[in-house]
């Protein structure tokens, strides 16, 4: 059987650096092959190259052959180009609701799609696509990408690469953002697909585990080049290569990172007591906390873990002091913070610590990382405390302060976003979901750091995620949230006898590695 | 990279920055966003260099004008009307009441000029404080401040023009408070819009909860970050002002006629038109037609340099 999708001995290089480094790499019709690699390793460039997407700003050179069903794509003159692109090759993105244009409806983008290629009638198409992926046409075919949810987002960007009915498909980290139980549901989908209608899947994604549960076959990548490839489970299991060892090993770490001797007493340092808060969107009211009570107690490290939409970030803001709830109190340091005057309340937020999903958008773009930091230690930077200092506690050079935070790598910056949440010394970190979107090395490093810090400073930590195996690294506690109510509280080594469905559905959705020693 | 063949003109708030980018492309970082500085030009684009030549010989000219002609613009001498360009003494001329037209051309340089960067520095306050205030302050405001600018926005310049002209008297800070008046509008909307757009990013959540106030939050993190495309328009609002004088002068509305202005001058050559002086009314025309250019040309390539207003 020829492959869909043949790519040999492909370079990519941007001005001043190769990339990709002669990689070769086949897809089979039916087959799902994952591409697996750190960020920085060449994944989403090898990617774009098979659809030549590549920013012609960047000024990209692509050599090699890249073969679709026998024809090579790099040879193909512009209008060819557009014939394969769409209809012989789907592509989902990253970021689906980026990816589609906010102005115009789902409906009107198969249109588009279809439409561009003659294929005859897209309400039709769409339609049967939309079904295929789980969704009903008739809800959301006149609906804008910005009234979906994520996962209806990235269903809505499935249907439509797949519209055509192409011969490949590449989801390139297409659920990267998505909770463990709808990303399940979005590769269960991909993966059936591919078996039902022979379609090859090229299946681009930094996390090992997913590779192992939804792909055939496993090529492992590091610094453009593949290291190692294989049946999936045969290259999980016995990896092989150094680079895939050092990964999979990173990847079945779940045990707890060492927690300090001793906590030290004291009442809680924050605390939500029967809070509620009330989203109103564009004709539609969320309760997305409903009645939680939560508390931190000094030293102690909380994971609030729960599916998109549970009321995971609503709480981050709530606690953080930041957003008031419609009822109940939040008490921090036995203070009731909006009772407080605006002034003491500015105060309190300085006793907590806060760290985004994503950091490069949480810091100002015209600020260096030096006056990043520099911004949060305010007062302090008289009084001994530097930006260096700062900067080598979590691990980064202190030559970095003259840089920009876009300039860095995602683990980089998500550190500069630690200096920043600790340089007014709080007693209690918030993490909103630090680690996702971090390969699994970085995302390592990132949670022994935090590990570390709480050894040695005694810092609090509330670590809101989605993954259960990062729950179970960082956290003494999880705390499961459903609907804005908690769901379940328990200690985190008791997480895989839970009881609560919610826990149960989330359990079963998250991709394990196997633990044993090979 | 297109940060790296730009000069930067005005790194207004960026003080760890290297204050002058064109001899050091090596500092502008991989990956960095154009547009972190209020303004920046286009360096390779020989005509920007030139309009801004241009718009600064004007404006030397002007505060040079007693040492670069011997006469009065007021006096009137009465052995020398009417006298045509490149008569000797007078290069461009005099007028029927014996003006030398040069000196009336530098004189009238500095009462227009200066009205149009008062008038543009005003209005862009204005702007900026208004859409400030509607964008951070109670909703009502937000609505007033809408509301004033679709009045005012739909009313003909001249009309308002006139009725502050009738109220005020004919006087230089008549026509600086008619342009302000009948200009702050769209600065207003789009500082309102960008200072909206700024709070609702995650830099500015993540300022909140560092303890800032909101003022501060406001002055580090949204102003900066809404001046680019205010900056813009800003230029536009001098070549704008320019306009707005000559036109109220010419129209008898804006300048006292015993003080010269381009506009003013226009006015006085009105009865020429027909005559066959035309360099009575070419000259001023001239200054005009070349500045607002000049300003237009410079205030584009800001734009461009920002690409977020247009």
């Amino acid at each position: 059987m020829s492959d869909a999708l043949k790519i040999e001995d492909l370079t990519v290089a941007v001005p001043g650096r190769t990339v990709v480094d002669g990689l070769s790499l086949a897809v089979a019709p039916g087959r799902v092959v994952a591409l697996v690699g750190p960020s920085g390793s060449g994944k989403s460039l090898t990617a774009r190259s098979v659809l030549r997407l590549h920013d012609p700003e960047h000024r990209v050179t692509v050599t090699g052959r890249i073969l679709i069903g026998g024809t090579d794509v790099l040879a193909l003159g512009r209008r060819a180009l557009r014939e394969v692109r769409g209809r012989r090759v789907g592509y989902a993105f990253q970021d689906a609701a980026a990816s589609l244009n906010p102005t115009v409806t789902v409906g009107r983008h198969f249109t588009e799609t279809v439409r561009a290629h003659d294929a005859g009638d897209p309400r039709e198409l769409g339609a049967a696509a939309l079904q295929r992926c789980g969704l009903e046409a008739g809800q959301v075919w006149d609906a804008r990408p910005y009234e979906l949810s994520g996962g209806q987002a990235q269903r809505v960007a499935l249907a439509l690469a797949t519209v055509l009915e192409p011969d490949l498909l590449i989801a390139d980290e297409v659920t990267t953002a998505l909770d463990p139980v709808t990303q399940a549901e979005v590769l269960d989908t991909v993966r059936a697909q591919a078996a039902e209608r022979g379609r090859a899947v090229l299946l681009i994604t930094h996390d090992l585990a997913v590779a192992g549960r939804w792909a055939d076959e496993v090529a492992v990548l590091s610094g453009g080049r593949i290291v190692e490839q294989g049946p999936s489970a045969e290259v999980l299991a016995a990896p092989r290569a150094a680079f895939t060892r050092e990964l999979v090993a990173a990847a079945r770490l779940d045990t707890a990172l060492e927690a300090p001797a001793e906590v030290p007493d004291g009442g809680p340092l924050l605390e939500t007591r029967d809070v509620r808060r009330v989203l109103r969107g564009k004709g539609r009211v969320t309760r997305a906390l409903d009645g939680v009570d939560f508390a931190v107690r000094p030293g102690e490290s909380v994971a609030v873990v729960g599916r998109s939409g549970s009321g995971k970030s609503t709480l981050v803001g709530v606690l953080a002091a930041l957003d008031r709830p419609d009822a109940g109190q939040v008490v921090a340091a036995g203070r009731d913070v909006w009772g407080l005057r605006d002034r003491e309340r500015r105060e309190l937020r300085r006793g907590s610590g806060l760290v985004f999903q994503d950091a490069l958008a949480s810091f100002d773009p015209r600020y260096t990382v030096g006056k990043v930091v520099a911004e949060a230690l305010g007062r302090r930077a008289s009084k001994g405390t530097d930006v260096g200092e700062l900067l080598e506690r979590v691990g980064l050079d202190p030559a970095m302060a003259d840089r920009r935070p876009a300039s860095l790598s995602g683990g980089e910056r998500q550190r500069v976003a630690l200096a920043r949440a600790l340089a007014a010394g709080p007693r209690v970190l918030i993490a909103d979901e630090p680690t996702t979107g971090l390969d699994v090395l970085a995302q390592e490093r990132v949670l022994a750091l935090l590990a570390e810090l709480r050894r040695d400073t005694g810092l609090a930590i509330v670590f809101v995620t989605h993954d259960l195996r990062v729950a179970r690294r960082i956290a003494d506690r999880a705390v499961v949230l459903a609907a804005g109510r908690i769901a379940e509280e328990l200690p985190v080594t008791a997480l895989a006898g839970a009881r609560h469905p919610e826990t149960r559905a989330l359990l079963a959705a998250t991709p394990a590695m196997a633990t044993g020693v090979q | 990279m297109p940060s790296t063949d730009r000069l930067t003109t005005s790194p207004t708030t960026d003080t760890g920055a290297p204050a002058s980018g064109d001899g050091a492309p090596g500092k502008t970082v991989a990956g960095a966003r154009p547009g972190f500085y209020a303004l920046r030009l286009p360096v390779r684009r020989p005509g920007v260099w030139a309009v801004a030549a241009v718009l600064a010989l004007l404006a030397l000219a002007a505060l040079c004008a007693p040492l670069l002609t011997p006469y009065d613009p007021l006096a009137t001498n009465t052995d020398a009307t009417g006298l045509p360009p490149g008569s000797p003494g007078h290069p461009l001329g005099t007028d029927l009441l014996g003006h030398d037209l040069l000196a009336r051309l530098l004189y009238g340089a500095r009462t227009s000029l200066l009205v149009g960067l008062i008038a543009a520095v005003i209005t862009v306050l204005a702007g900026v404080l208004l859409g400030g205030l509607a964008a951070a302050g109670p909703r009502w405001l937000d609505g007033l401040v809408a509301r004033v600018a679709d009045v005012l926005l739909s009313l003909p310049m001249l009309i308002v023009v006139t009725a502050l002209a009738a109220l005020l008297g004919r006087s230089l800070g008549t026509v600086v408070l008619a342009v302000a008046v009948t200009s702050w509008m769209p600065v207003a909307l789009v500082a309102r819009a960008e200072l909206i757009s700024q709070r609702e990013r995650l830099y500015v959540r993540a300022a909140h909860a560092l303890g800032l106030s909101r003022g501060q939050v406001l002055v580090r993190h949204l102003l900066p970050g809404a001046l680019p495309p205010i900056a813009s328009i800003a230029a536009f609002e001098v070549g704008h002002a320019i306009l707005t004088e000559s036109t109220l002068s010419f129209f008898g509305l804006g300048i006292p006629p015993n003080r010269p202005s381009w506009g003013n001058l226009l006015t006085e050559a009105q009865a020429h038109l027909l005559t066959g002086e035309w360099y009575t009314v070419a000259f001023p025309a001239a200054c005009i037609v070349v500045t607002i250019l000049a300003v237009n040309v410079l205030a584009s390539a800001v734009a461009s340099g920002e690409g977020r207003a247009w």
